[in-house]
């Protein structure tokens, strides 16, 4: 074969041809497979993970629900996830195993939070913006100003549920949720102590 | 005669279309990635995706492919779990063109277009089995209940159902609020675990129609993609199915689900599958990928058009 047909024709057998097609394939397939696998045997959501999971199931991250539970002087009260922690939380639910659940619920635990009119709301440390105030109510939350005494929580605890839809034979059904994981972070005795005193 | 014609289509504005078409959905995609990617990677990749778009002789190197899968997987890596399947599929893409531009240095352009006609083809092909496999193993998926939800809220791009006068939007209203009471309720006295939607007996048929309507076009790209090139008039006939399929299924959902970055990345795809061959299809995909996409995701409901 002289070098124009060479050009023309490919130096490269169909099979060598096939073989260096098949390496971007081949990851397509393995990331799929461990995708899938993880999806059916952790809280992965199959919408997520590169698994071409999207539109199968109901069970997608914006049907997912985070609910903080603060423990102040004993009672365990539930609260509002604050706004700041919107971009956590995107990270947080595709995937909230109780190791992430956890770690969650101990960041929450380092935040400022303050008491108004009964309900306990983390105080945003971003500069210039307004913290948020949230109403022990199920209407959305509404930004506005603090006032109110700062509260230490003792103890934080989250709960991850994500939606199921069932439907019955009249063309609607039941939206039910159930719980994922949880995570609990506690304050250590003798912080809790140090923050009584000051 | 026909050869003189092959090469002017080679040589047109059409050349080199895949990577062209990559470079340029990594620049446009970009404000669709600010969320989930962190400046400092998105940036580059920005850039980087810049160059190769304005400059032929840079798109056609390896290694600014090797820079943009490297930055690529990087950046997904970083948090992957909020990110989206096309933002995978856009580090697959860099990874194939990578391999593809290294077989051009290397070897011919014979050859570099027939590794990407055949690892878009088995790419398309594969990823359509990944989504057919995933629905047909989801029990909601199958029984039309993942529709009716999405419906019964109205949580689709388009408003199908509305669309369609099948459900009232003060239902849909009261549906969406049965659904802010179950996740907000567990701040009041009485949280319940679950609310009842309604709907017309209609609106599940219609859901069912949808989720086998979807396995169907799905199951009949992915299949026609991976199946054997064959000869003769066999492969002539396949090759227009498998595009005729893909741009079907591409007007089809995206016309309900205008998901553009994806889209976008199917259109390169389709674009890859014709590198070996002069075609029509391939301003029937740019087309799809500059005109219809952008339209579709600007116009607010666009199933109201018509």
């Amino acid at each position: 074969m002289d070098t124009d047909a060479k050009q023309r024709d490919g130096k490269l057998s169909a099979v060598r041809r096939r073989l260096f097609a098949a390496i971007p394939v081949a990851v397509v397939v393995a990331v799929f497979a461990v995708q899938y696998v993880t999806a059916h045997t952790t809280v992965l959501t199959p919408w997520k993970g590169g698994g071409f999971g999207m539109f199968s199931t109901v069970d997608q991250s914006v049907s997912r629900l985070a609910m903080p539970y603060l423990t102040i002087d004993g009672r365990e009260v539930p609260v509002e996830m604050p706004e700041k922690y919107d971009d956590e939380l995107r990270i947080l639910l595709p995937f909230p195993t109780p190791e992430r659940s956890e770690a969650f619920a101990e960041k929450m635990l380092e935040a400022d939070w303050v008491e108004r009119e009964g309900a306990a709301v983390a105080v945003r440390r971003l500069e210039g913006v307004e913290p948020a105030v949230v109403q022990r109510h199920w209407t959305v939350a509404e930004d506005g100003e603090v006032t109110g005494d700062p509260v230490q929580p003792e103890a934080i605890r989250l709960e991850v549920w994500r939606l199921e839809f069932r439907a019955d034979d009249t063309g609607g059904g039941w939206l039910t949720r159930r719980k994922l994981a949880e995570g609990y972070a506690e304050r250590p005795a003798d912080v809790r102590s140090t923050g009584e005193q000051e | 005669m026909i050869d003189d014609e092959k090469r002017r289509w080679d040589a047109g504005f059409l050349r080199e279309l895949p990577a062209t078409m990559l470079c340029a959905v990594m620049v446009m995609a970009s404000a669709a990635m600010l969320a989930d990617h962190r400046p400092v990677f998105l940036v580059p990749i920005v850039a980087v995706a810049a160059v190769g778009l304005l400059v032929e002789r840079c798109r056609l190197d390896s290694r600014i492919w090797v820079v943009l899968t490297v930055l690529m997987v990087v950046s997904l890596f970083d948090g992957w779990q909020p990110k989206d399947n096309h933002e995978f599929l856009y580090v697959y893409l860099c990874g194939l063109l990578l391999c593809v531009a290294r077989i051009g240095e290397v070897y011919t352009k014979a050859d570099r277009d027939a590794v990407l006609a055949v690892g878009s083809r088995w790419m398309l092909g594969v990823l359509m089995v990944a989504a057919v496999i995933w629905k047909c193993s989801t029990p909601d998926f199958l029984s039309g209940e993942m529709y009716q939800w999405m419906l019964l809220i109205n949580s689709l791009p388009v408003d199908v159902a509305g669309f369609l006068g099948l459900v009232d939007p003060a239902v849909i209203a009261d549906n969406q609020q049965a659904g802010r009471f179950l996740a907000h309720g567990y701040l009041s006295d009485s949280p319940e675990e679950s609310v009842l939607l309604e709907g017309p007996e209609r609106l599940r048929y219609l859901a069912v129609v949808m989720a086998w309507w979807t396995i169907g076009v799905e199951a009949a790209v992915g299949i026609l993609f991976l199946w054997p090139r064959g000869s003769g008039k066999s492969k002539r006939y396949l090759f227009h199915a498998r595009r005729v399929m893909l741009i079907f299924f591409m007007v089809t959902t995206y016309l309900v689900a205008p998901v553009v970055g994806f889209g976008w990345a199917l259109a390169a795809l389709g674009l890859g599958s014709c590198a070996q061959r002069p075609t029509w299809y391939r301003p029937i995909f740019l087309g799809l990928a500059v005109v219809f996409l952008p339209v579709l995701a600007v116009v607010p409901n666009p199933g109201l058009i018509w």
